[in-house]
């Protein structure tokens, strides 16, 4: 596994390893270092002087450490520019690397979007010839699966994980992403609108259609066979008890997200005449079925939180954060892994909470745009398929912490997306914790100053219900 | 006697090595670590020889530095002698 960190985002363009943005911190202090110290010795090279060497009829050592003291001043300035040429190049070419990777971006969307059209003008054509050979498939294999024993089934889907190594590989990722971002586009070209149209409206343009639009077509569009379908839900209090502390790094946090059949958890920071701060932890998708059943954190959700819809799990985490007893104005602060980062940012952006900070991990992100001045970090694994669905990010400021877990070795097949796995992410959040850069420690100073001076923290899981429509 | 002038060449002594107290840390701190496989070829290769002609230099300082409180030391012992 590589340790290999890429920060980018904060509101710069800046894209490098932690360890050399850690680095180029470094060298930014030092040169401060030497400027105090060669300050320091012009104030020393003032004791002594010329006159008063003369007067006192001191003896030639004094000259000797006059001489050593001016040595000593002219090489420091030489190491002080050569520290300031070592800093600024080391920056320069972290703005370098990251303004060629954005370039590299959009004409990858570009052409992607191009390519989309293009399929989707031609689409009528194809169905016709391919649908029939489409169709039988479709319907051995459906039928094949349906009638296998429970047991059999779950043998296919190992075998599907054995074969997990193109979902985890990095530029299959990225086509993904990119295939996601196109989904505007291929529509445009199906229903036959003038490119140029579908190009100023779509990501590549003004941004008014894109994921969201296309994951409310797709909701639209599954509705009548029952699939997608949005419900109400119901939410449950399942424990309260008192935590040592409120979180304090990348990795705790990460390791309070809700793995088990509890989806949320609140801690309530509590301190003597002061209002109460909440830190809300949001657990990943549960149930990959496209019909809706019990479970909220499901297809179902994530469809609909991408199309900034109604989505299930959302109005399940508001639900909780009502119950827990946070008002528009109570300060609180989002935990997400997975769906939990899709929903905890659509929550920051909704405006209708205090949101003071956000942290996903490997969240399918949302497009909507977290208000300014909320700090926000995310780690994404570049192996790993499940961000890539949420298209390309659109929060310049939030800063982005990347990491391929499998760069150099083999992709175990115990599950399908091992990638994607909150214990992978919590390895990523340790090792950000241990070499972070300027940009990751600031943001979780900002996330540990909620819960600071807590006298009590208080922990509460929910469990979310779906009930029959 | 101590006079002015002695009390002059104490406080630059003191000075002198504080100054070579931080320098010395400062040194100490420049990592050695290779910043990423990103930077393999000849830019890393004139990356490290850069940190390391910086280390080499800041080591000249603090040689001087010591010699210049070295010999203010030996002044102070010299006109202490009667």
């Amino acid at each position: 596994m590589t340790d290999e960190l890429i920060v980018s985002g904060g509101g710069s363009t800046v894209v490098a390893t932690a360890a050399l943005l850690a680095f180029s911190d470094q060298l930014s202090h030092l040169v401060d270092e030497l400027v105090d110290c060669s300050n320091r010795l012009a104030m020393i090279d003032r004791f002594v002087t010329p006159a008063g060497i003369g007067a006192a009829d001191a003896p030639n050592s004094v000259w000797e450490a006059e001489r050593a003291l001016d040595d000593a001043s002219a090489s420091l300035q030489r190491s002080i520019r050569t520290a300031v040429r070592l800093h600024v190049g080391l920056s320069a070419s972290a703005e370098a690397y990251g303004a060629v990777e954005q370039q590299l971006q959009q004409l990858n969307q570009s052409l992607a979007a191009a390519f989309a059209y293009v399929l989707g003008f031609l689409f009528p054509a194809l169905a016709g010839l391919l649908t029939p050979a489409l169709l039988s498939t479709a319907a051995s294999a459906g039928l094949a699966f349906a009638i296998t024993p429970n047991g059999r089934r779950e043998e296919f889907l190992g075998v599907l994980a054995e074969q997990n190594d193109i979902l985890t590989n990095p530029q299959f990722v990225t086509l993904v992403r990119l295939a996601v971002m196109s989904a505007d586009d291929f529509g445009g070209g199906l229903v036959g609108a003038h490119p140029q149209l579908v190009a100023m409206l779509g990501d590549e343009g003004l941004g008014l259609l894109g994921l969201t639009t296309s994951a409310g077509l797709l909701a639209g569009m599954a509705a009548p066979f029952g699939a997608l379908a949005e419900t109400p839900v119901r939410v449950a209090r399942v424990s309260t008890r008192t935590t040592d502390a409120p979180a304090a790094t990348f990795e705790e946090r990460a390791r309070r997200i809700p793995q088990g059949s509890a989806q949320i958890r609140i801690d309530r920071f509590h301190t003597e005449e002061q209002p109460d701060r909440f830190e809300v932890y949001v657990g990943g998708t549960k149930d990959l079925g496209l019909v809706a059943n019990k479970e909220p954190w499901d297809m179902t959700s994530n469809v609909h939180a991408l199309s900034m819809g109604d989505a299930g799990s959302y109005r399940a985490v508001e639900e909780a954060m009502r119950a827990a007893g946070i008002d528009a104005d109570s300060p609180v602060q989002f935990v997400g892994h997975s769906q939990g980062g899709l929903v905890t940012s659509a929550i920051a952006a909704s405006g209708d909470f205090n949101a003071q900070g956000l942290y996903t991990v490997g969240g399918v992100v949302s497009q909507s745009l977290v208000p300014e001045g909320v700090p926000w970090l995310a780690i994404e694994h570049t192996d790993d398929l499940v961000p890539a669905l949420g298209g390309n990010r659109s929060a310049p400021d939030a800063v982005l912490v990347r990491r391929e877990v499998f760069a150099d070795q083999a992709v175990p097949s115990d599950t399908l997306l091992p990638a994607h796995e909150l214990t992978r992410y919590r390895e990523t959040a340790a090792m950000l914790d241990s070499g972070g850069d300027a940009r990751s420690a600031e943001v979780l100073e900002r996330l540990n100053s909620l819960g600071r001076d807590a006298e009590t923290v208080t922990t509460t899981r929910y469990l979310a219900r779906r009930l029959a429509d | 006697m101590e006079d002015a002038f002695d009390r002059q060449l104490v406080a630059q002594d003191l000075a002198l090595r504080q100054v070579i107290l931080v320098l010395s840390h400062a040194r100490a701190r420049l990592p050695c670590v290779v910043p990423g496989p990103e930077w393999a070829g000849p830019a890393s290769q004139a990356y490290h020889a850069a940190v390391d002609g910086l280390r080499t230099e800041l080591a000249a300082v603090e040689e001087r530095l010591q010699a210049a409180s070295r010999f203010t030391r030996q002044a102070l012992a010299t006109r202490a002698r009667p």
